[in-house]
């Protein structure tokens, strides 16, 4: 039986550049490094953050962060983590470009821009993002910025010269996923629709706050273009599955976004005539996420019902992986509401 | 007649102060900032430096001297999200 190709696009253009995948996994936070080698690798990222630090921190065979990651496959996104100011993020910023032109890594002109307004939220200081994205636009540098979920503040950035906004699903490491799916598609439209005079390719990356497959598969059913995470798969009981899971939930999401509703209207209609439990988009699978058993899933009326048949897939494939790491400490915390994790 | 009063050689304690990655140090000799990674342990392993919140690109770490009151920070790459 012959295999019908579909094109999931899957890749991701940002920066001139074309990636391979559309998530882009943290360096951070994991057990060991030993982990976070198999976990990056699990992921499938083409793209890894890392931050610029005065302390050079070894294991117990006093080997380092770089020991572990393979710089001819991994493009280096440096991140500009723990500054306050616009000056102390320019300042990073080059540092980081630094230390890329030294290691002749691909993410040389690349930086992820944060300016952090509060110690404890980890909220983005718009004033001083702005400011910084300016000057380093000015100095050359392809800025992937993060932000708020603030359409507006969205649209400051891009005109501020970012080459891909990165708009905040909740606080930094709290996992409490996309709080407000209406703010995302609304910097969507406002950054990506020809009548707001945006671009539709014009990379929208949500960033930050992303706990489960789920979470991911949500942001990119919305349109987003990419996700970007770090705790979520950094502090899971079993960050190499999770890594798997993140994977297939970025699989499953973006084929969802790309098979527009043949009729929409309709589709309303039978929904409210749908038997409970039918499933209607993929992210709707989260219930095997919280240890439910398999779940039924109905037709959908979808444009292109091949993608949509690939994201249901997917969204299984992901979830099997996520049910088994449904006690790790993580989600726990998800679960019991969330609280900004420091 | 006093004969010619043979010239004493200057004798001093070289002692230049800076503060390298928010601590105040005491440099025994002069040093390069390519001297200066050395000394940190960092030879062979990608750092950047900047000397007052200025850059030091790495094609110059062999002629930039260290002076006196430099603040200087010395940073690698680590995890991060």
């Amino acid at each position: 039986m012959s295999t019908i190709q579909t094109d999931l696009d899957s890749s991701l253009t940002v920066g001139g550049r074309t990636l391979s995948s559309r998530l882009i996994v943290g360096t951070g936070k994991y057990a060991d490094y030993d982990t976070m080698q198999k976990a990056l690798d699990a992921s499938g990222s083409q793209v890894v953050t890392v931050a610029v630090r005065r302390e050079r921190l070894v294991d117990k065979e006093g080997r380092s962060l770089l020991d572990f990651l393979d710089l001819s496959r991994y493009t280096i996104l440096p991140n500009t983590a723990g500054c306050f100011t616009a000056d102390d993020a320019v300042r990073v910023a080059r540092l980081g470009r630094e230390l890329l032109e030294q290691l002749d890594n691909p993410g040389q002109d690349w930086v992820k821009l944060e300016v952090l307004g509060d110690k404890k939220t980890l909220l983005p200081d718009p004033v001083g993002t702005l400011e910084a994205c300016r000057e380093l636009t000015k100095d050359g540098f392809k800025v992937l910025c993060y932000s708020s979920d603030d359409p507006i503040a969205a649209q400051r950035i891009r005109d501020a010269g970012a080459t891909s906004v990165m708009p905040a699903g909740s606080p930094i490491g709290s996992g409490q996923g996309v709080l407000n799916p209406n703010n995302i598609r609304l910097i969507l439209e406002l950054l990506k629709s020809k009548e707001h005079g945006g671009d539709p390719n014009y990379p929208v990356i949500v960033d930050a706050g992303v706990g489960t497959a789920s979470d991911v598969t949500i942001a990119m059913e919305l349109g987003a273009d990419g996700v970007l995470l770090n705790t979520g798969i950094a502090h899971a009981k079993d960050a190499v599955k999770m890594a798997h899971a993140m994977r297939h939930a970025i699989e499953a999401g973006r084929p969802h976004s790309q098979a527009a509703l043949r009729h929409r209207q309709q589709s309303v209609e039978r929904r409210d005539q749908l038997h409970p439990g039918r499933v209607r988009q993929g992210s709707e699978v989260r219930g095997q996420e919280s240890g439910a058993g398999e779940m039924y899933q109905g037709p959908c009326l979808a444009g292109d019902s091949r993608r949509a048949v690939s994201a249901f897939v997917q969204s299984q494939t992901s979830c099997k992986c996520t049910r088994r790491v449904a006690n790790s400490p993580l989600r726990e915390r998800q679960l019991g509401g969330g609280s900004v994790a420091v | 007649m006093r004969g010619p009063t043979p010239t004493r050689r200057a004798c001093y304690h070289f002692n230049m102060q800076v503060t390298i990655n928010g601590e105040r140090k005491e440099l025994s000799t002069e040093k390069s900032v390519s001297e200066l990674i050395e000394l940190l342990g960092f030879k062979g392993r990608a750092v950047a430096v900047e000397v007052n919140r200025q850059l030091v690109p790495k094609k110059q770490h062999e002629t930039r001297q260290i002076s006196e009151g430099d603040v200087i920070e010395v940073v690698t790459l680590v995890g991060g999200g």
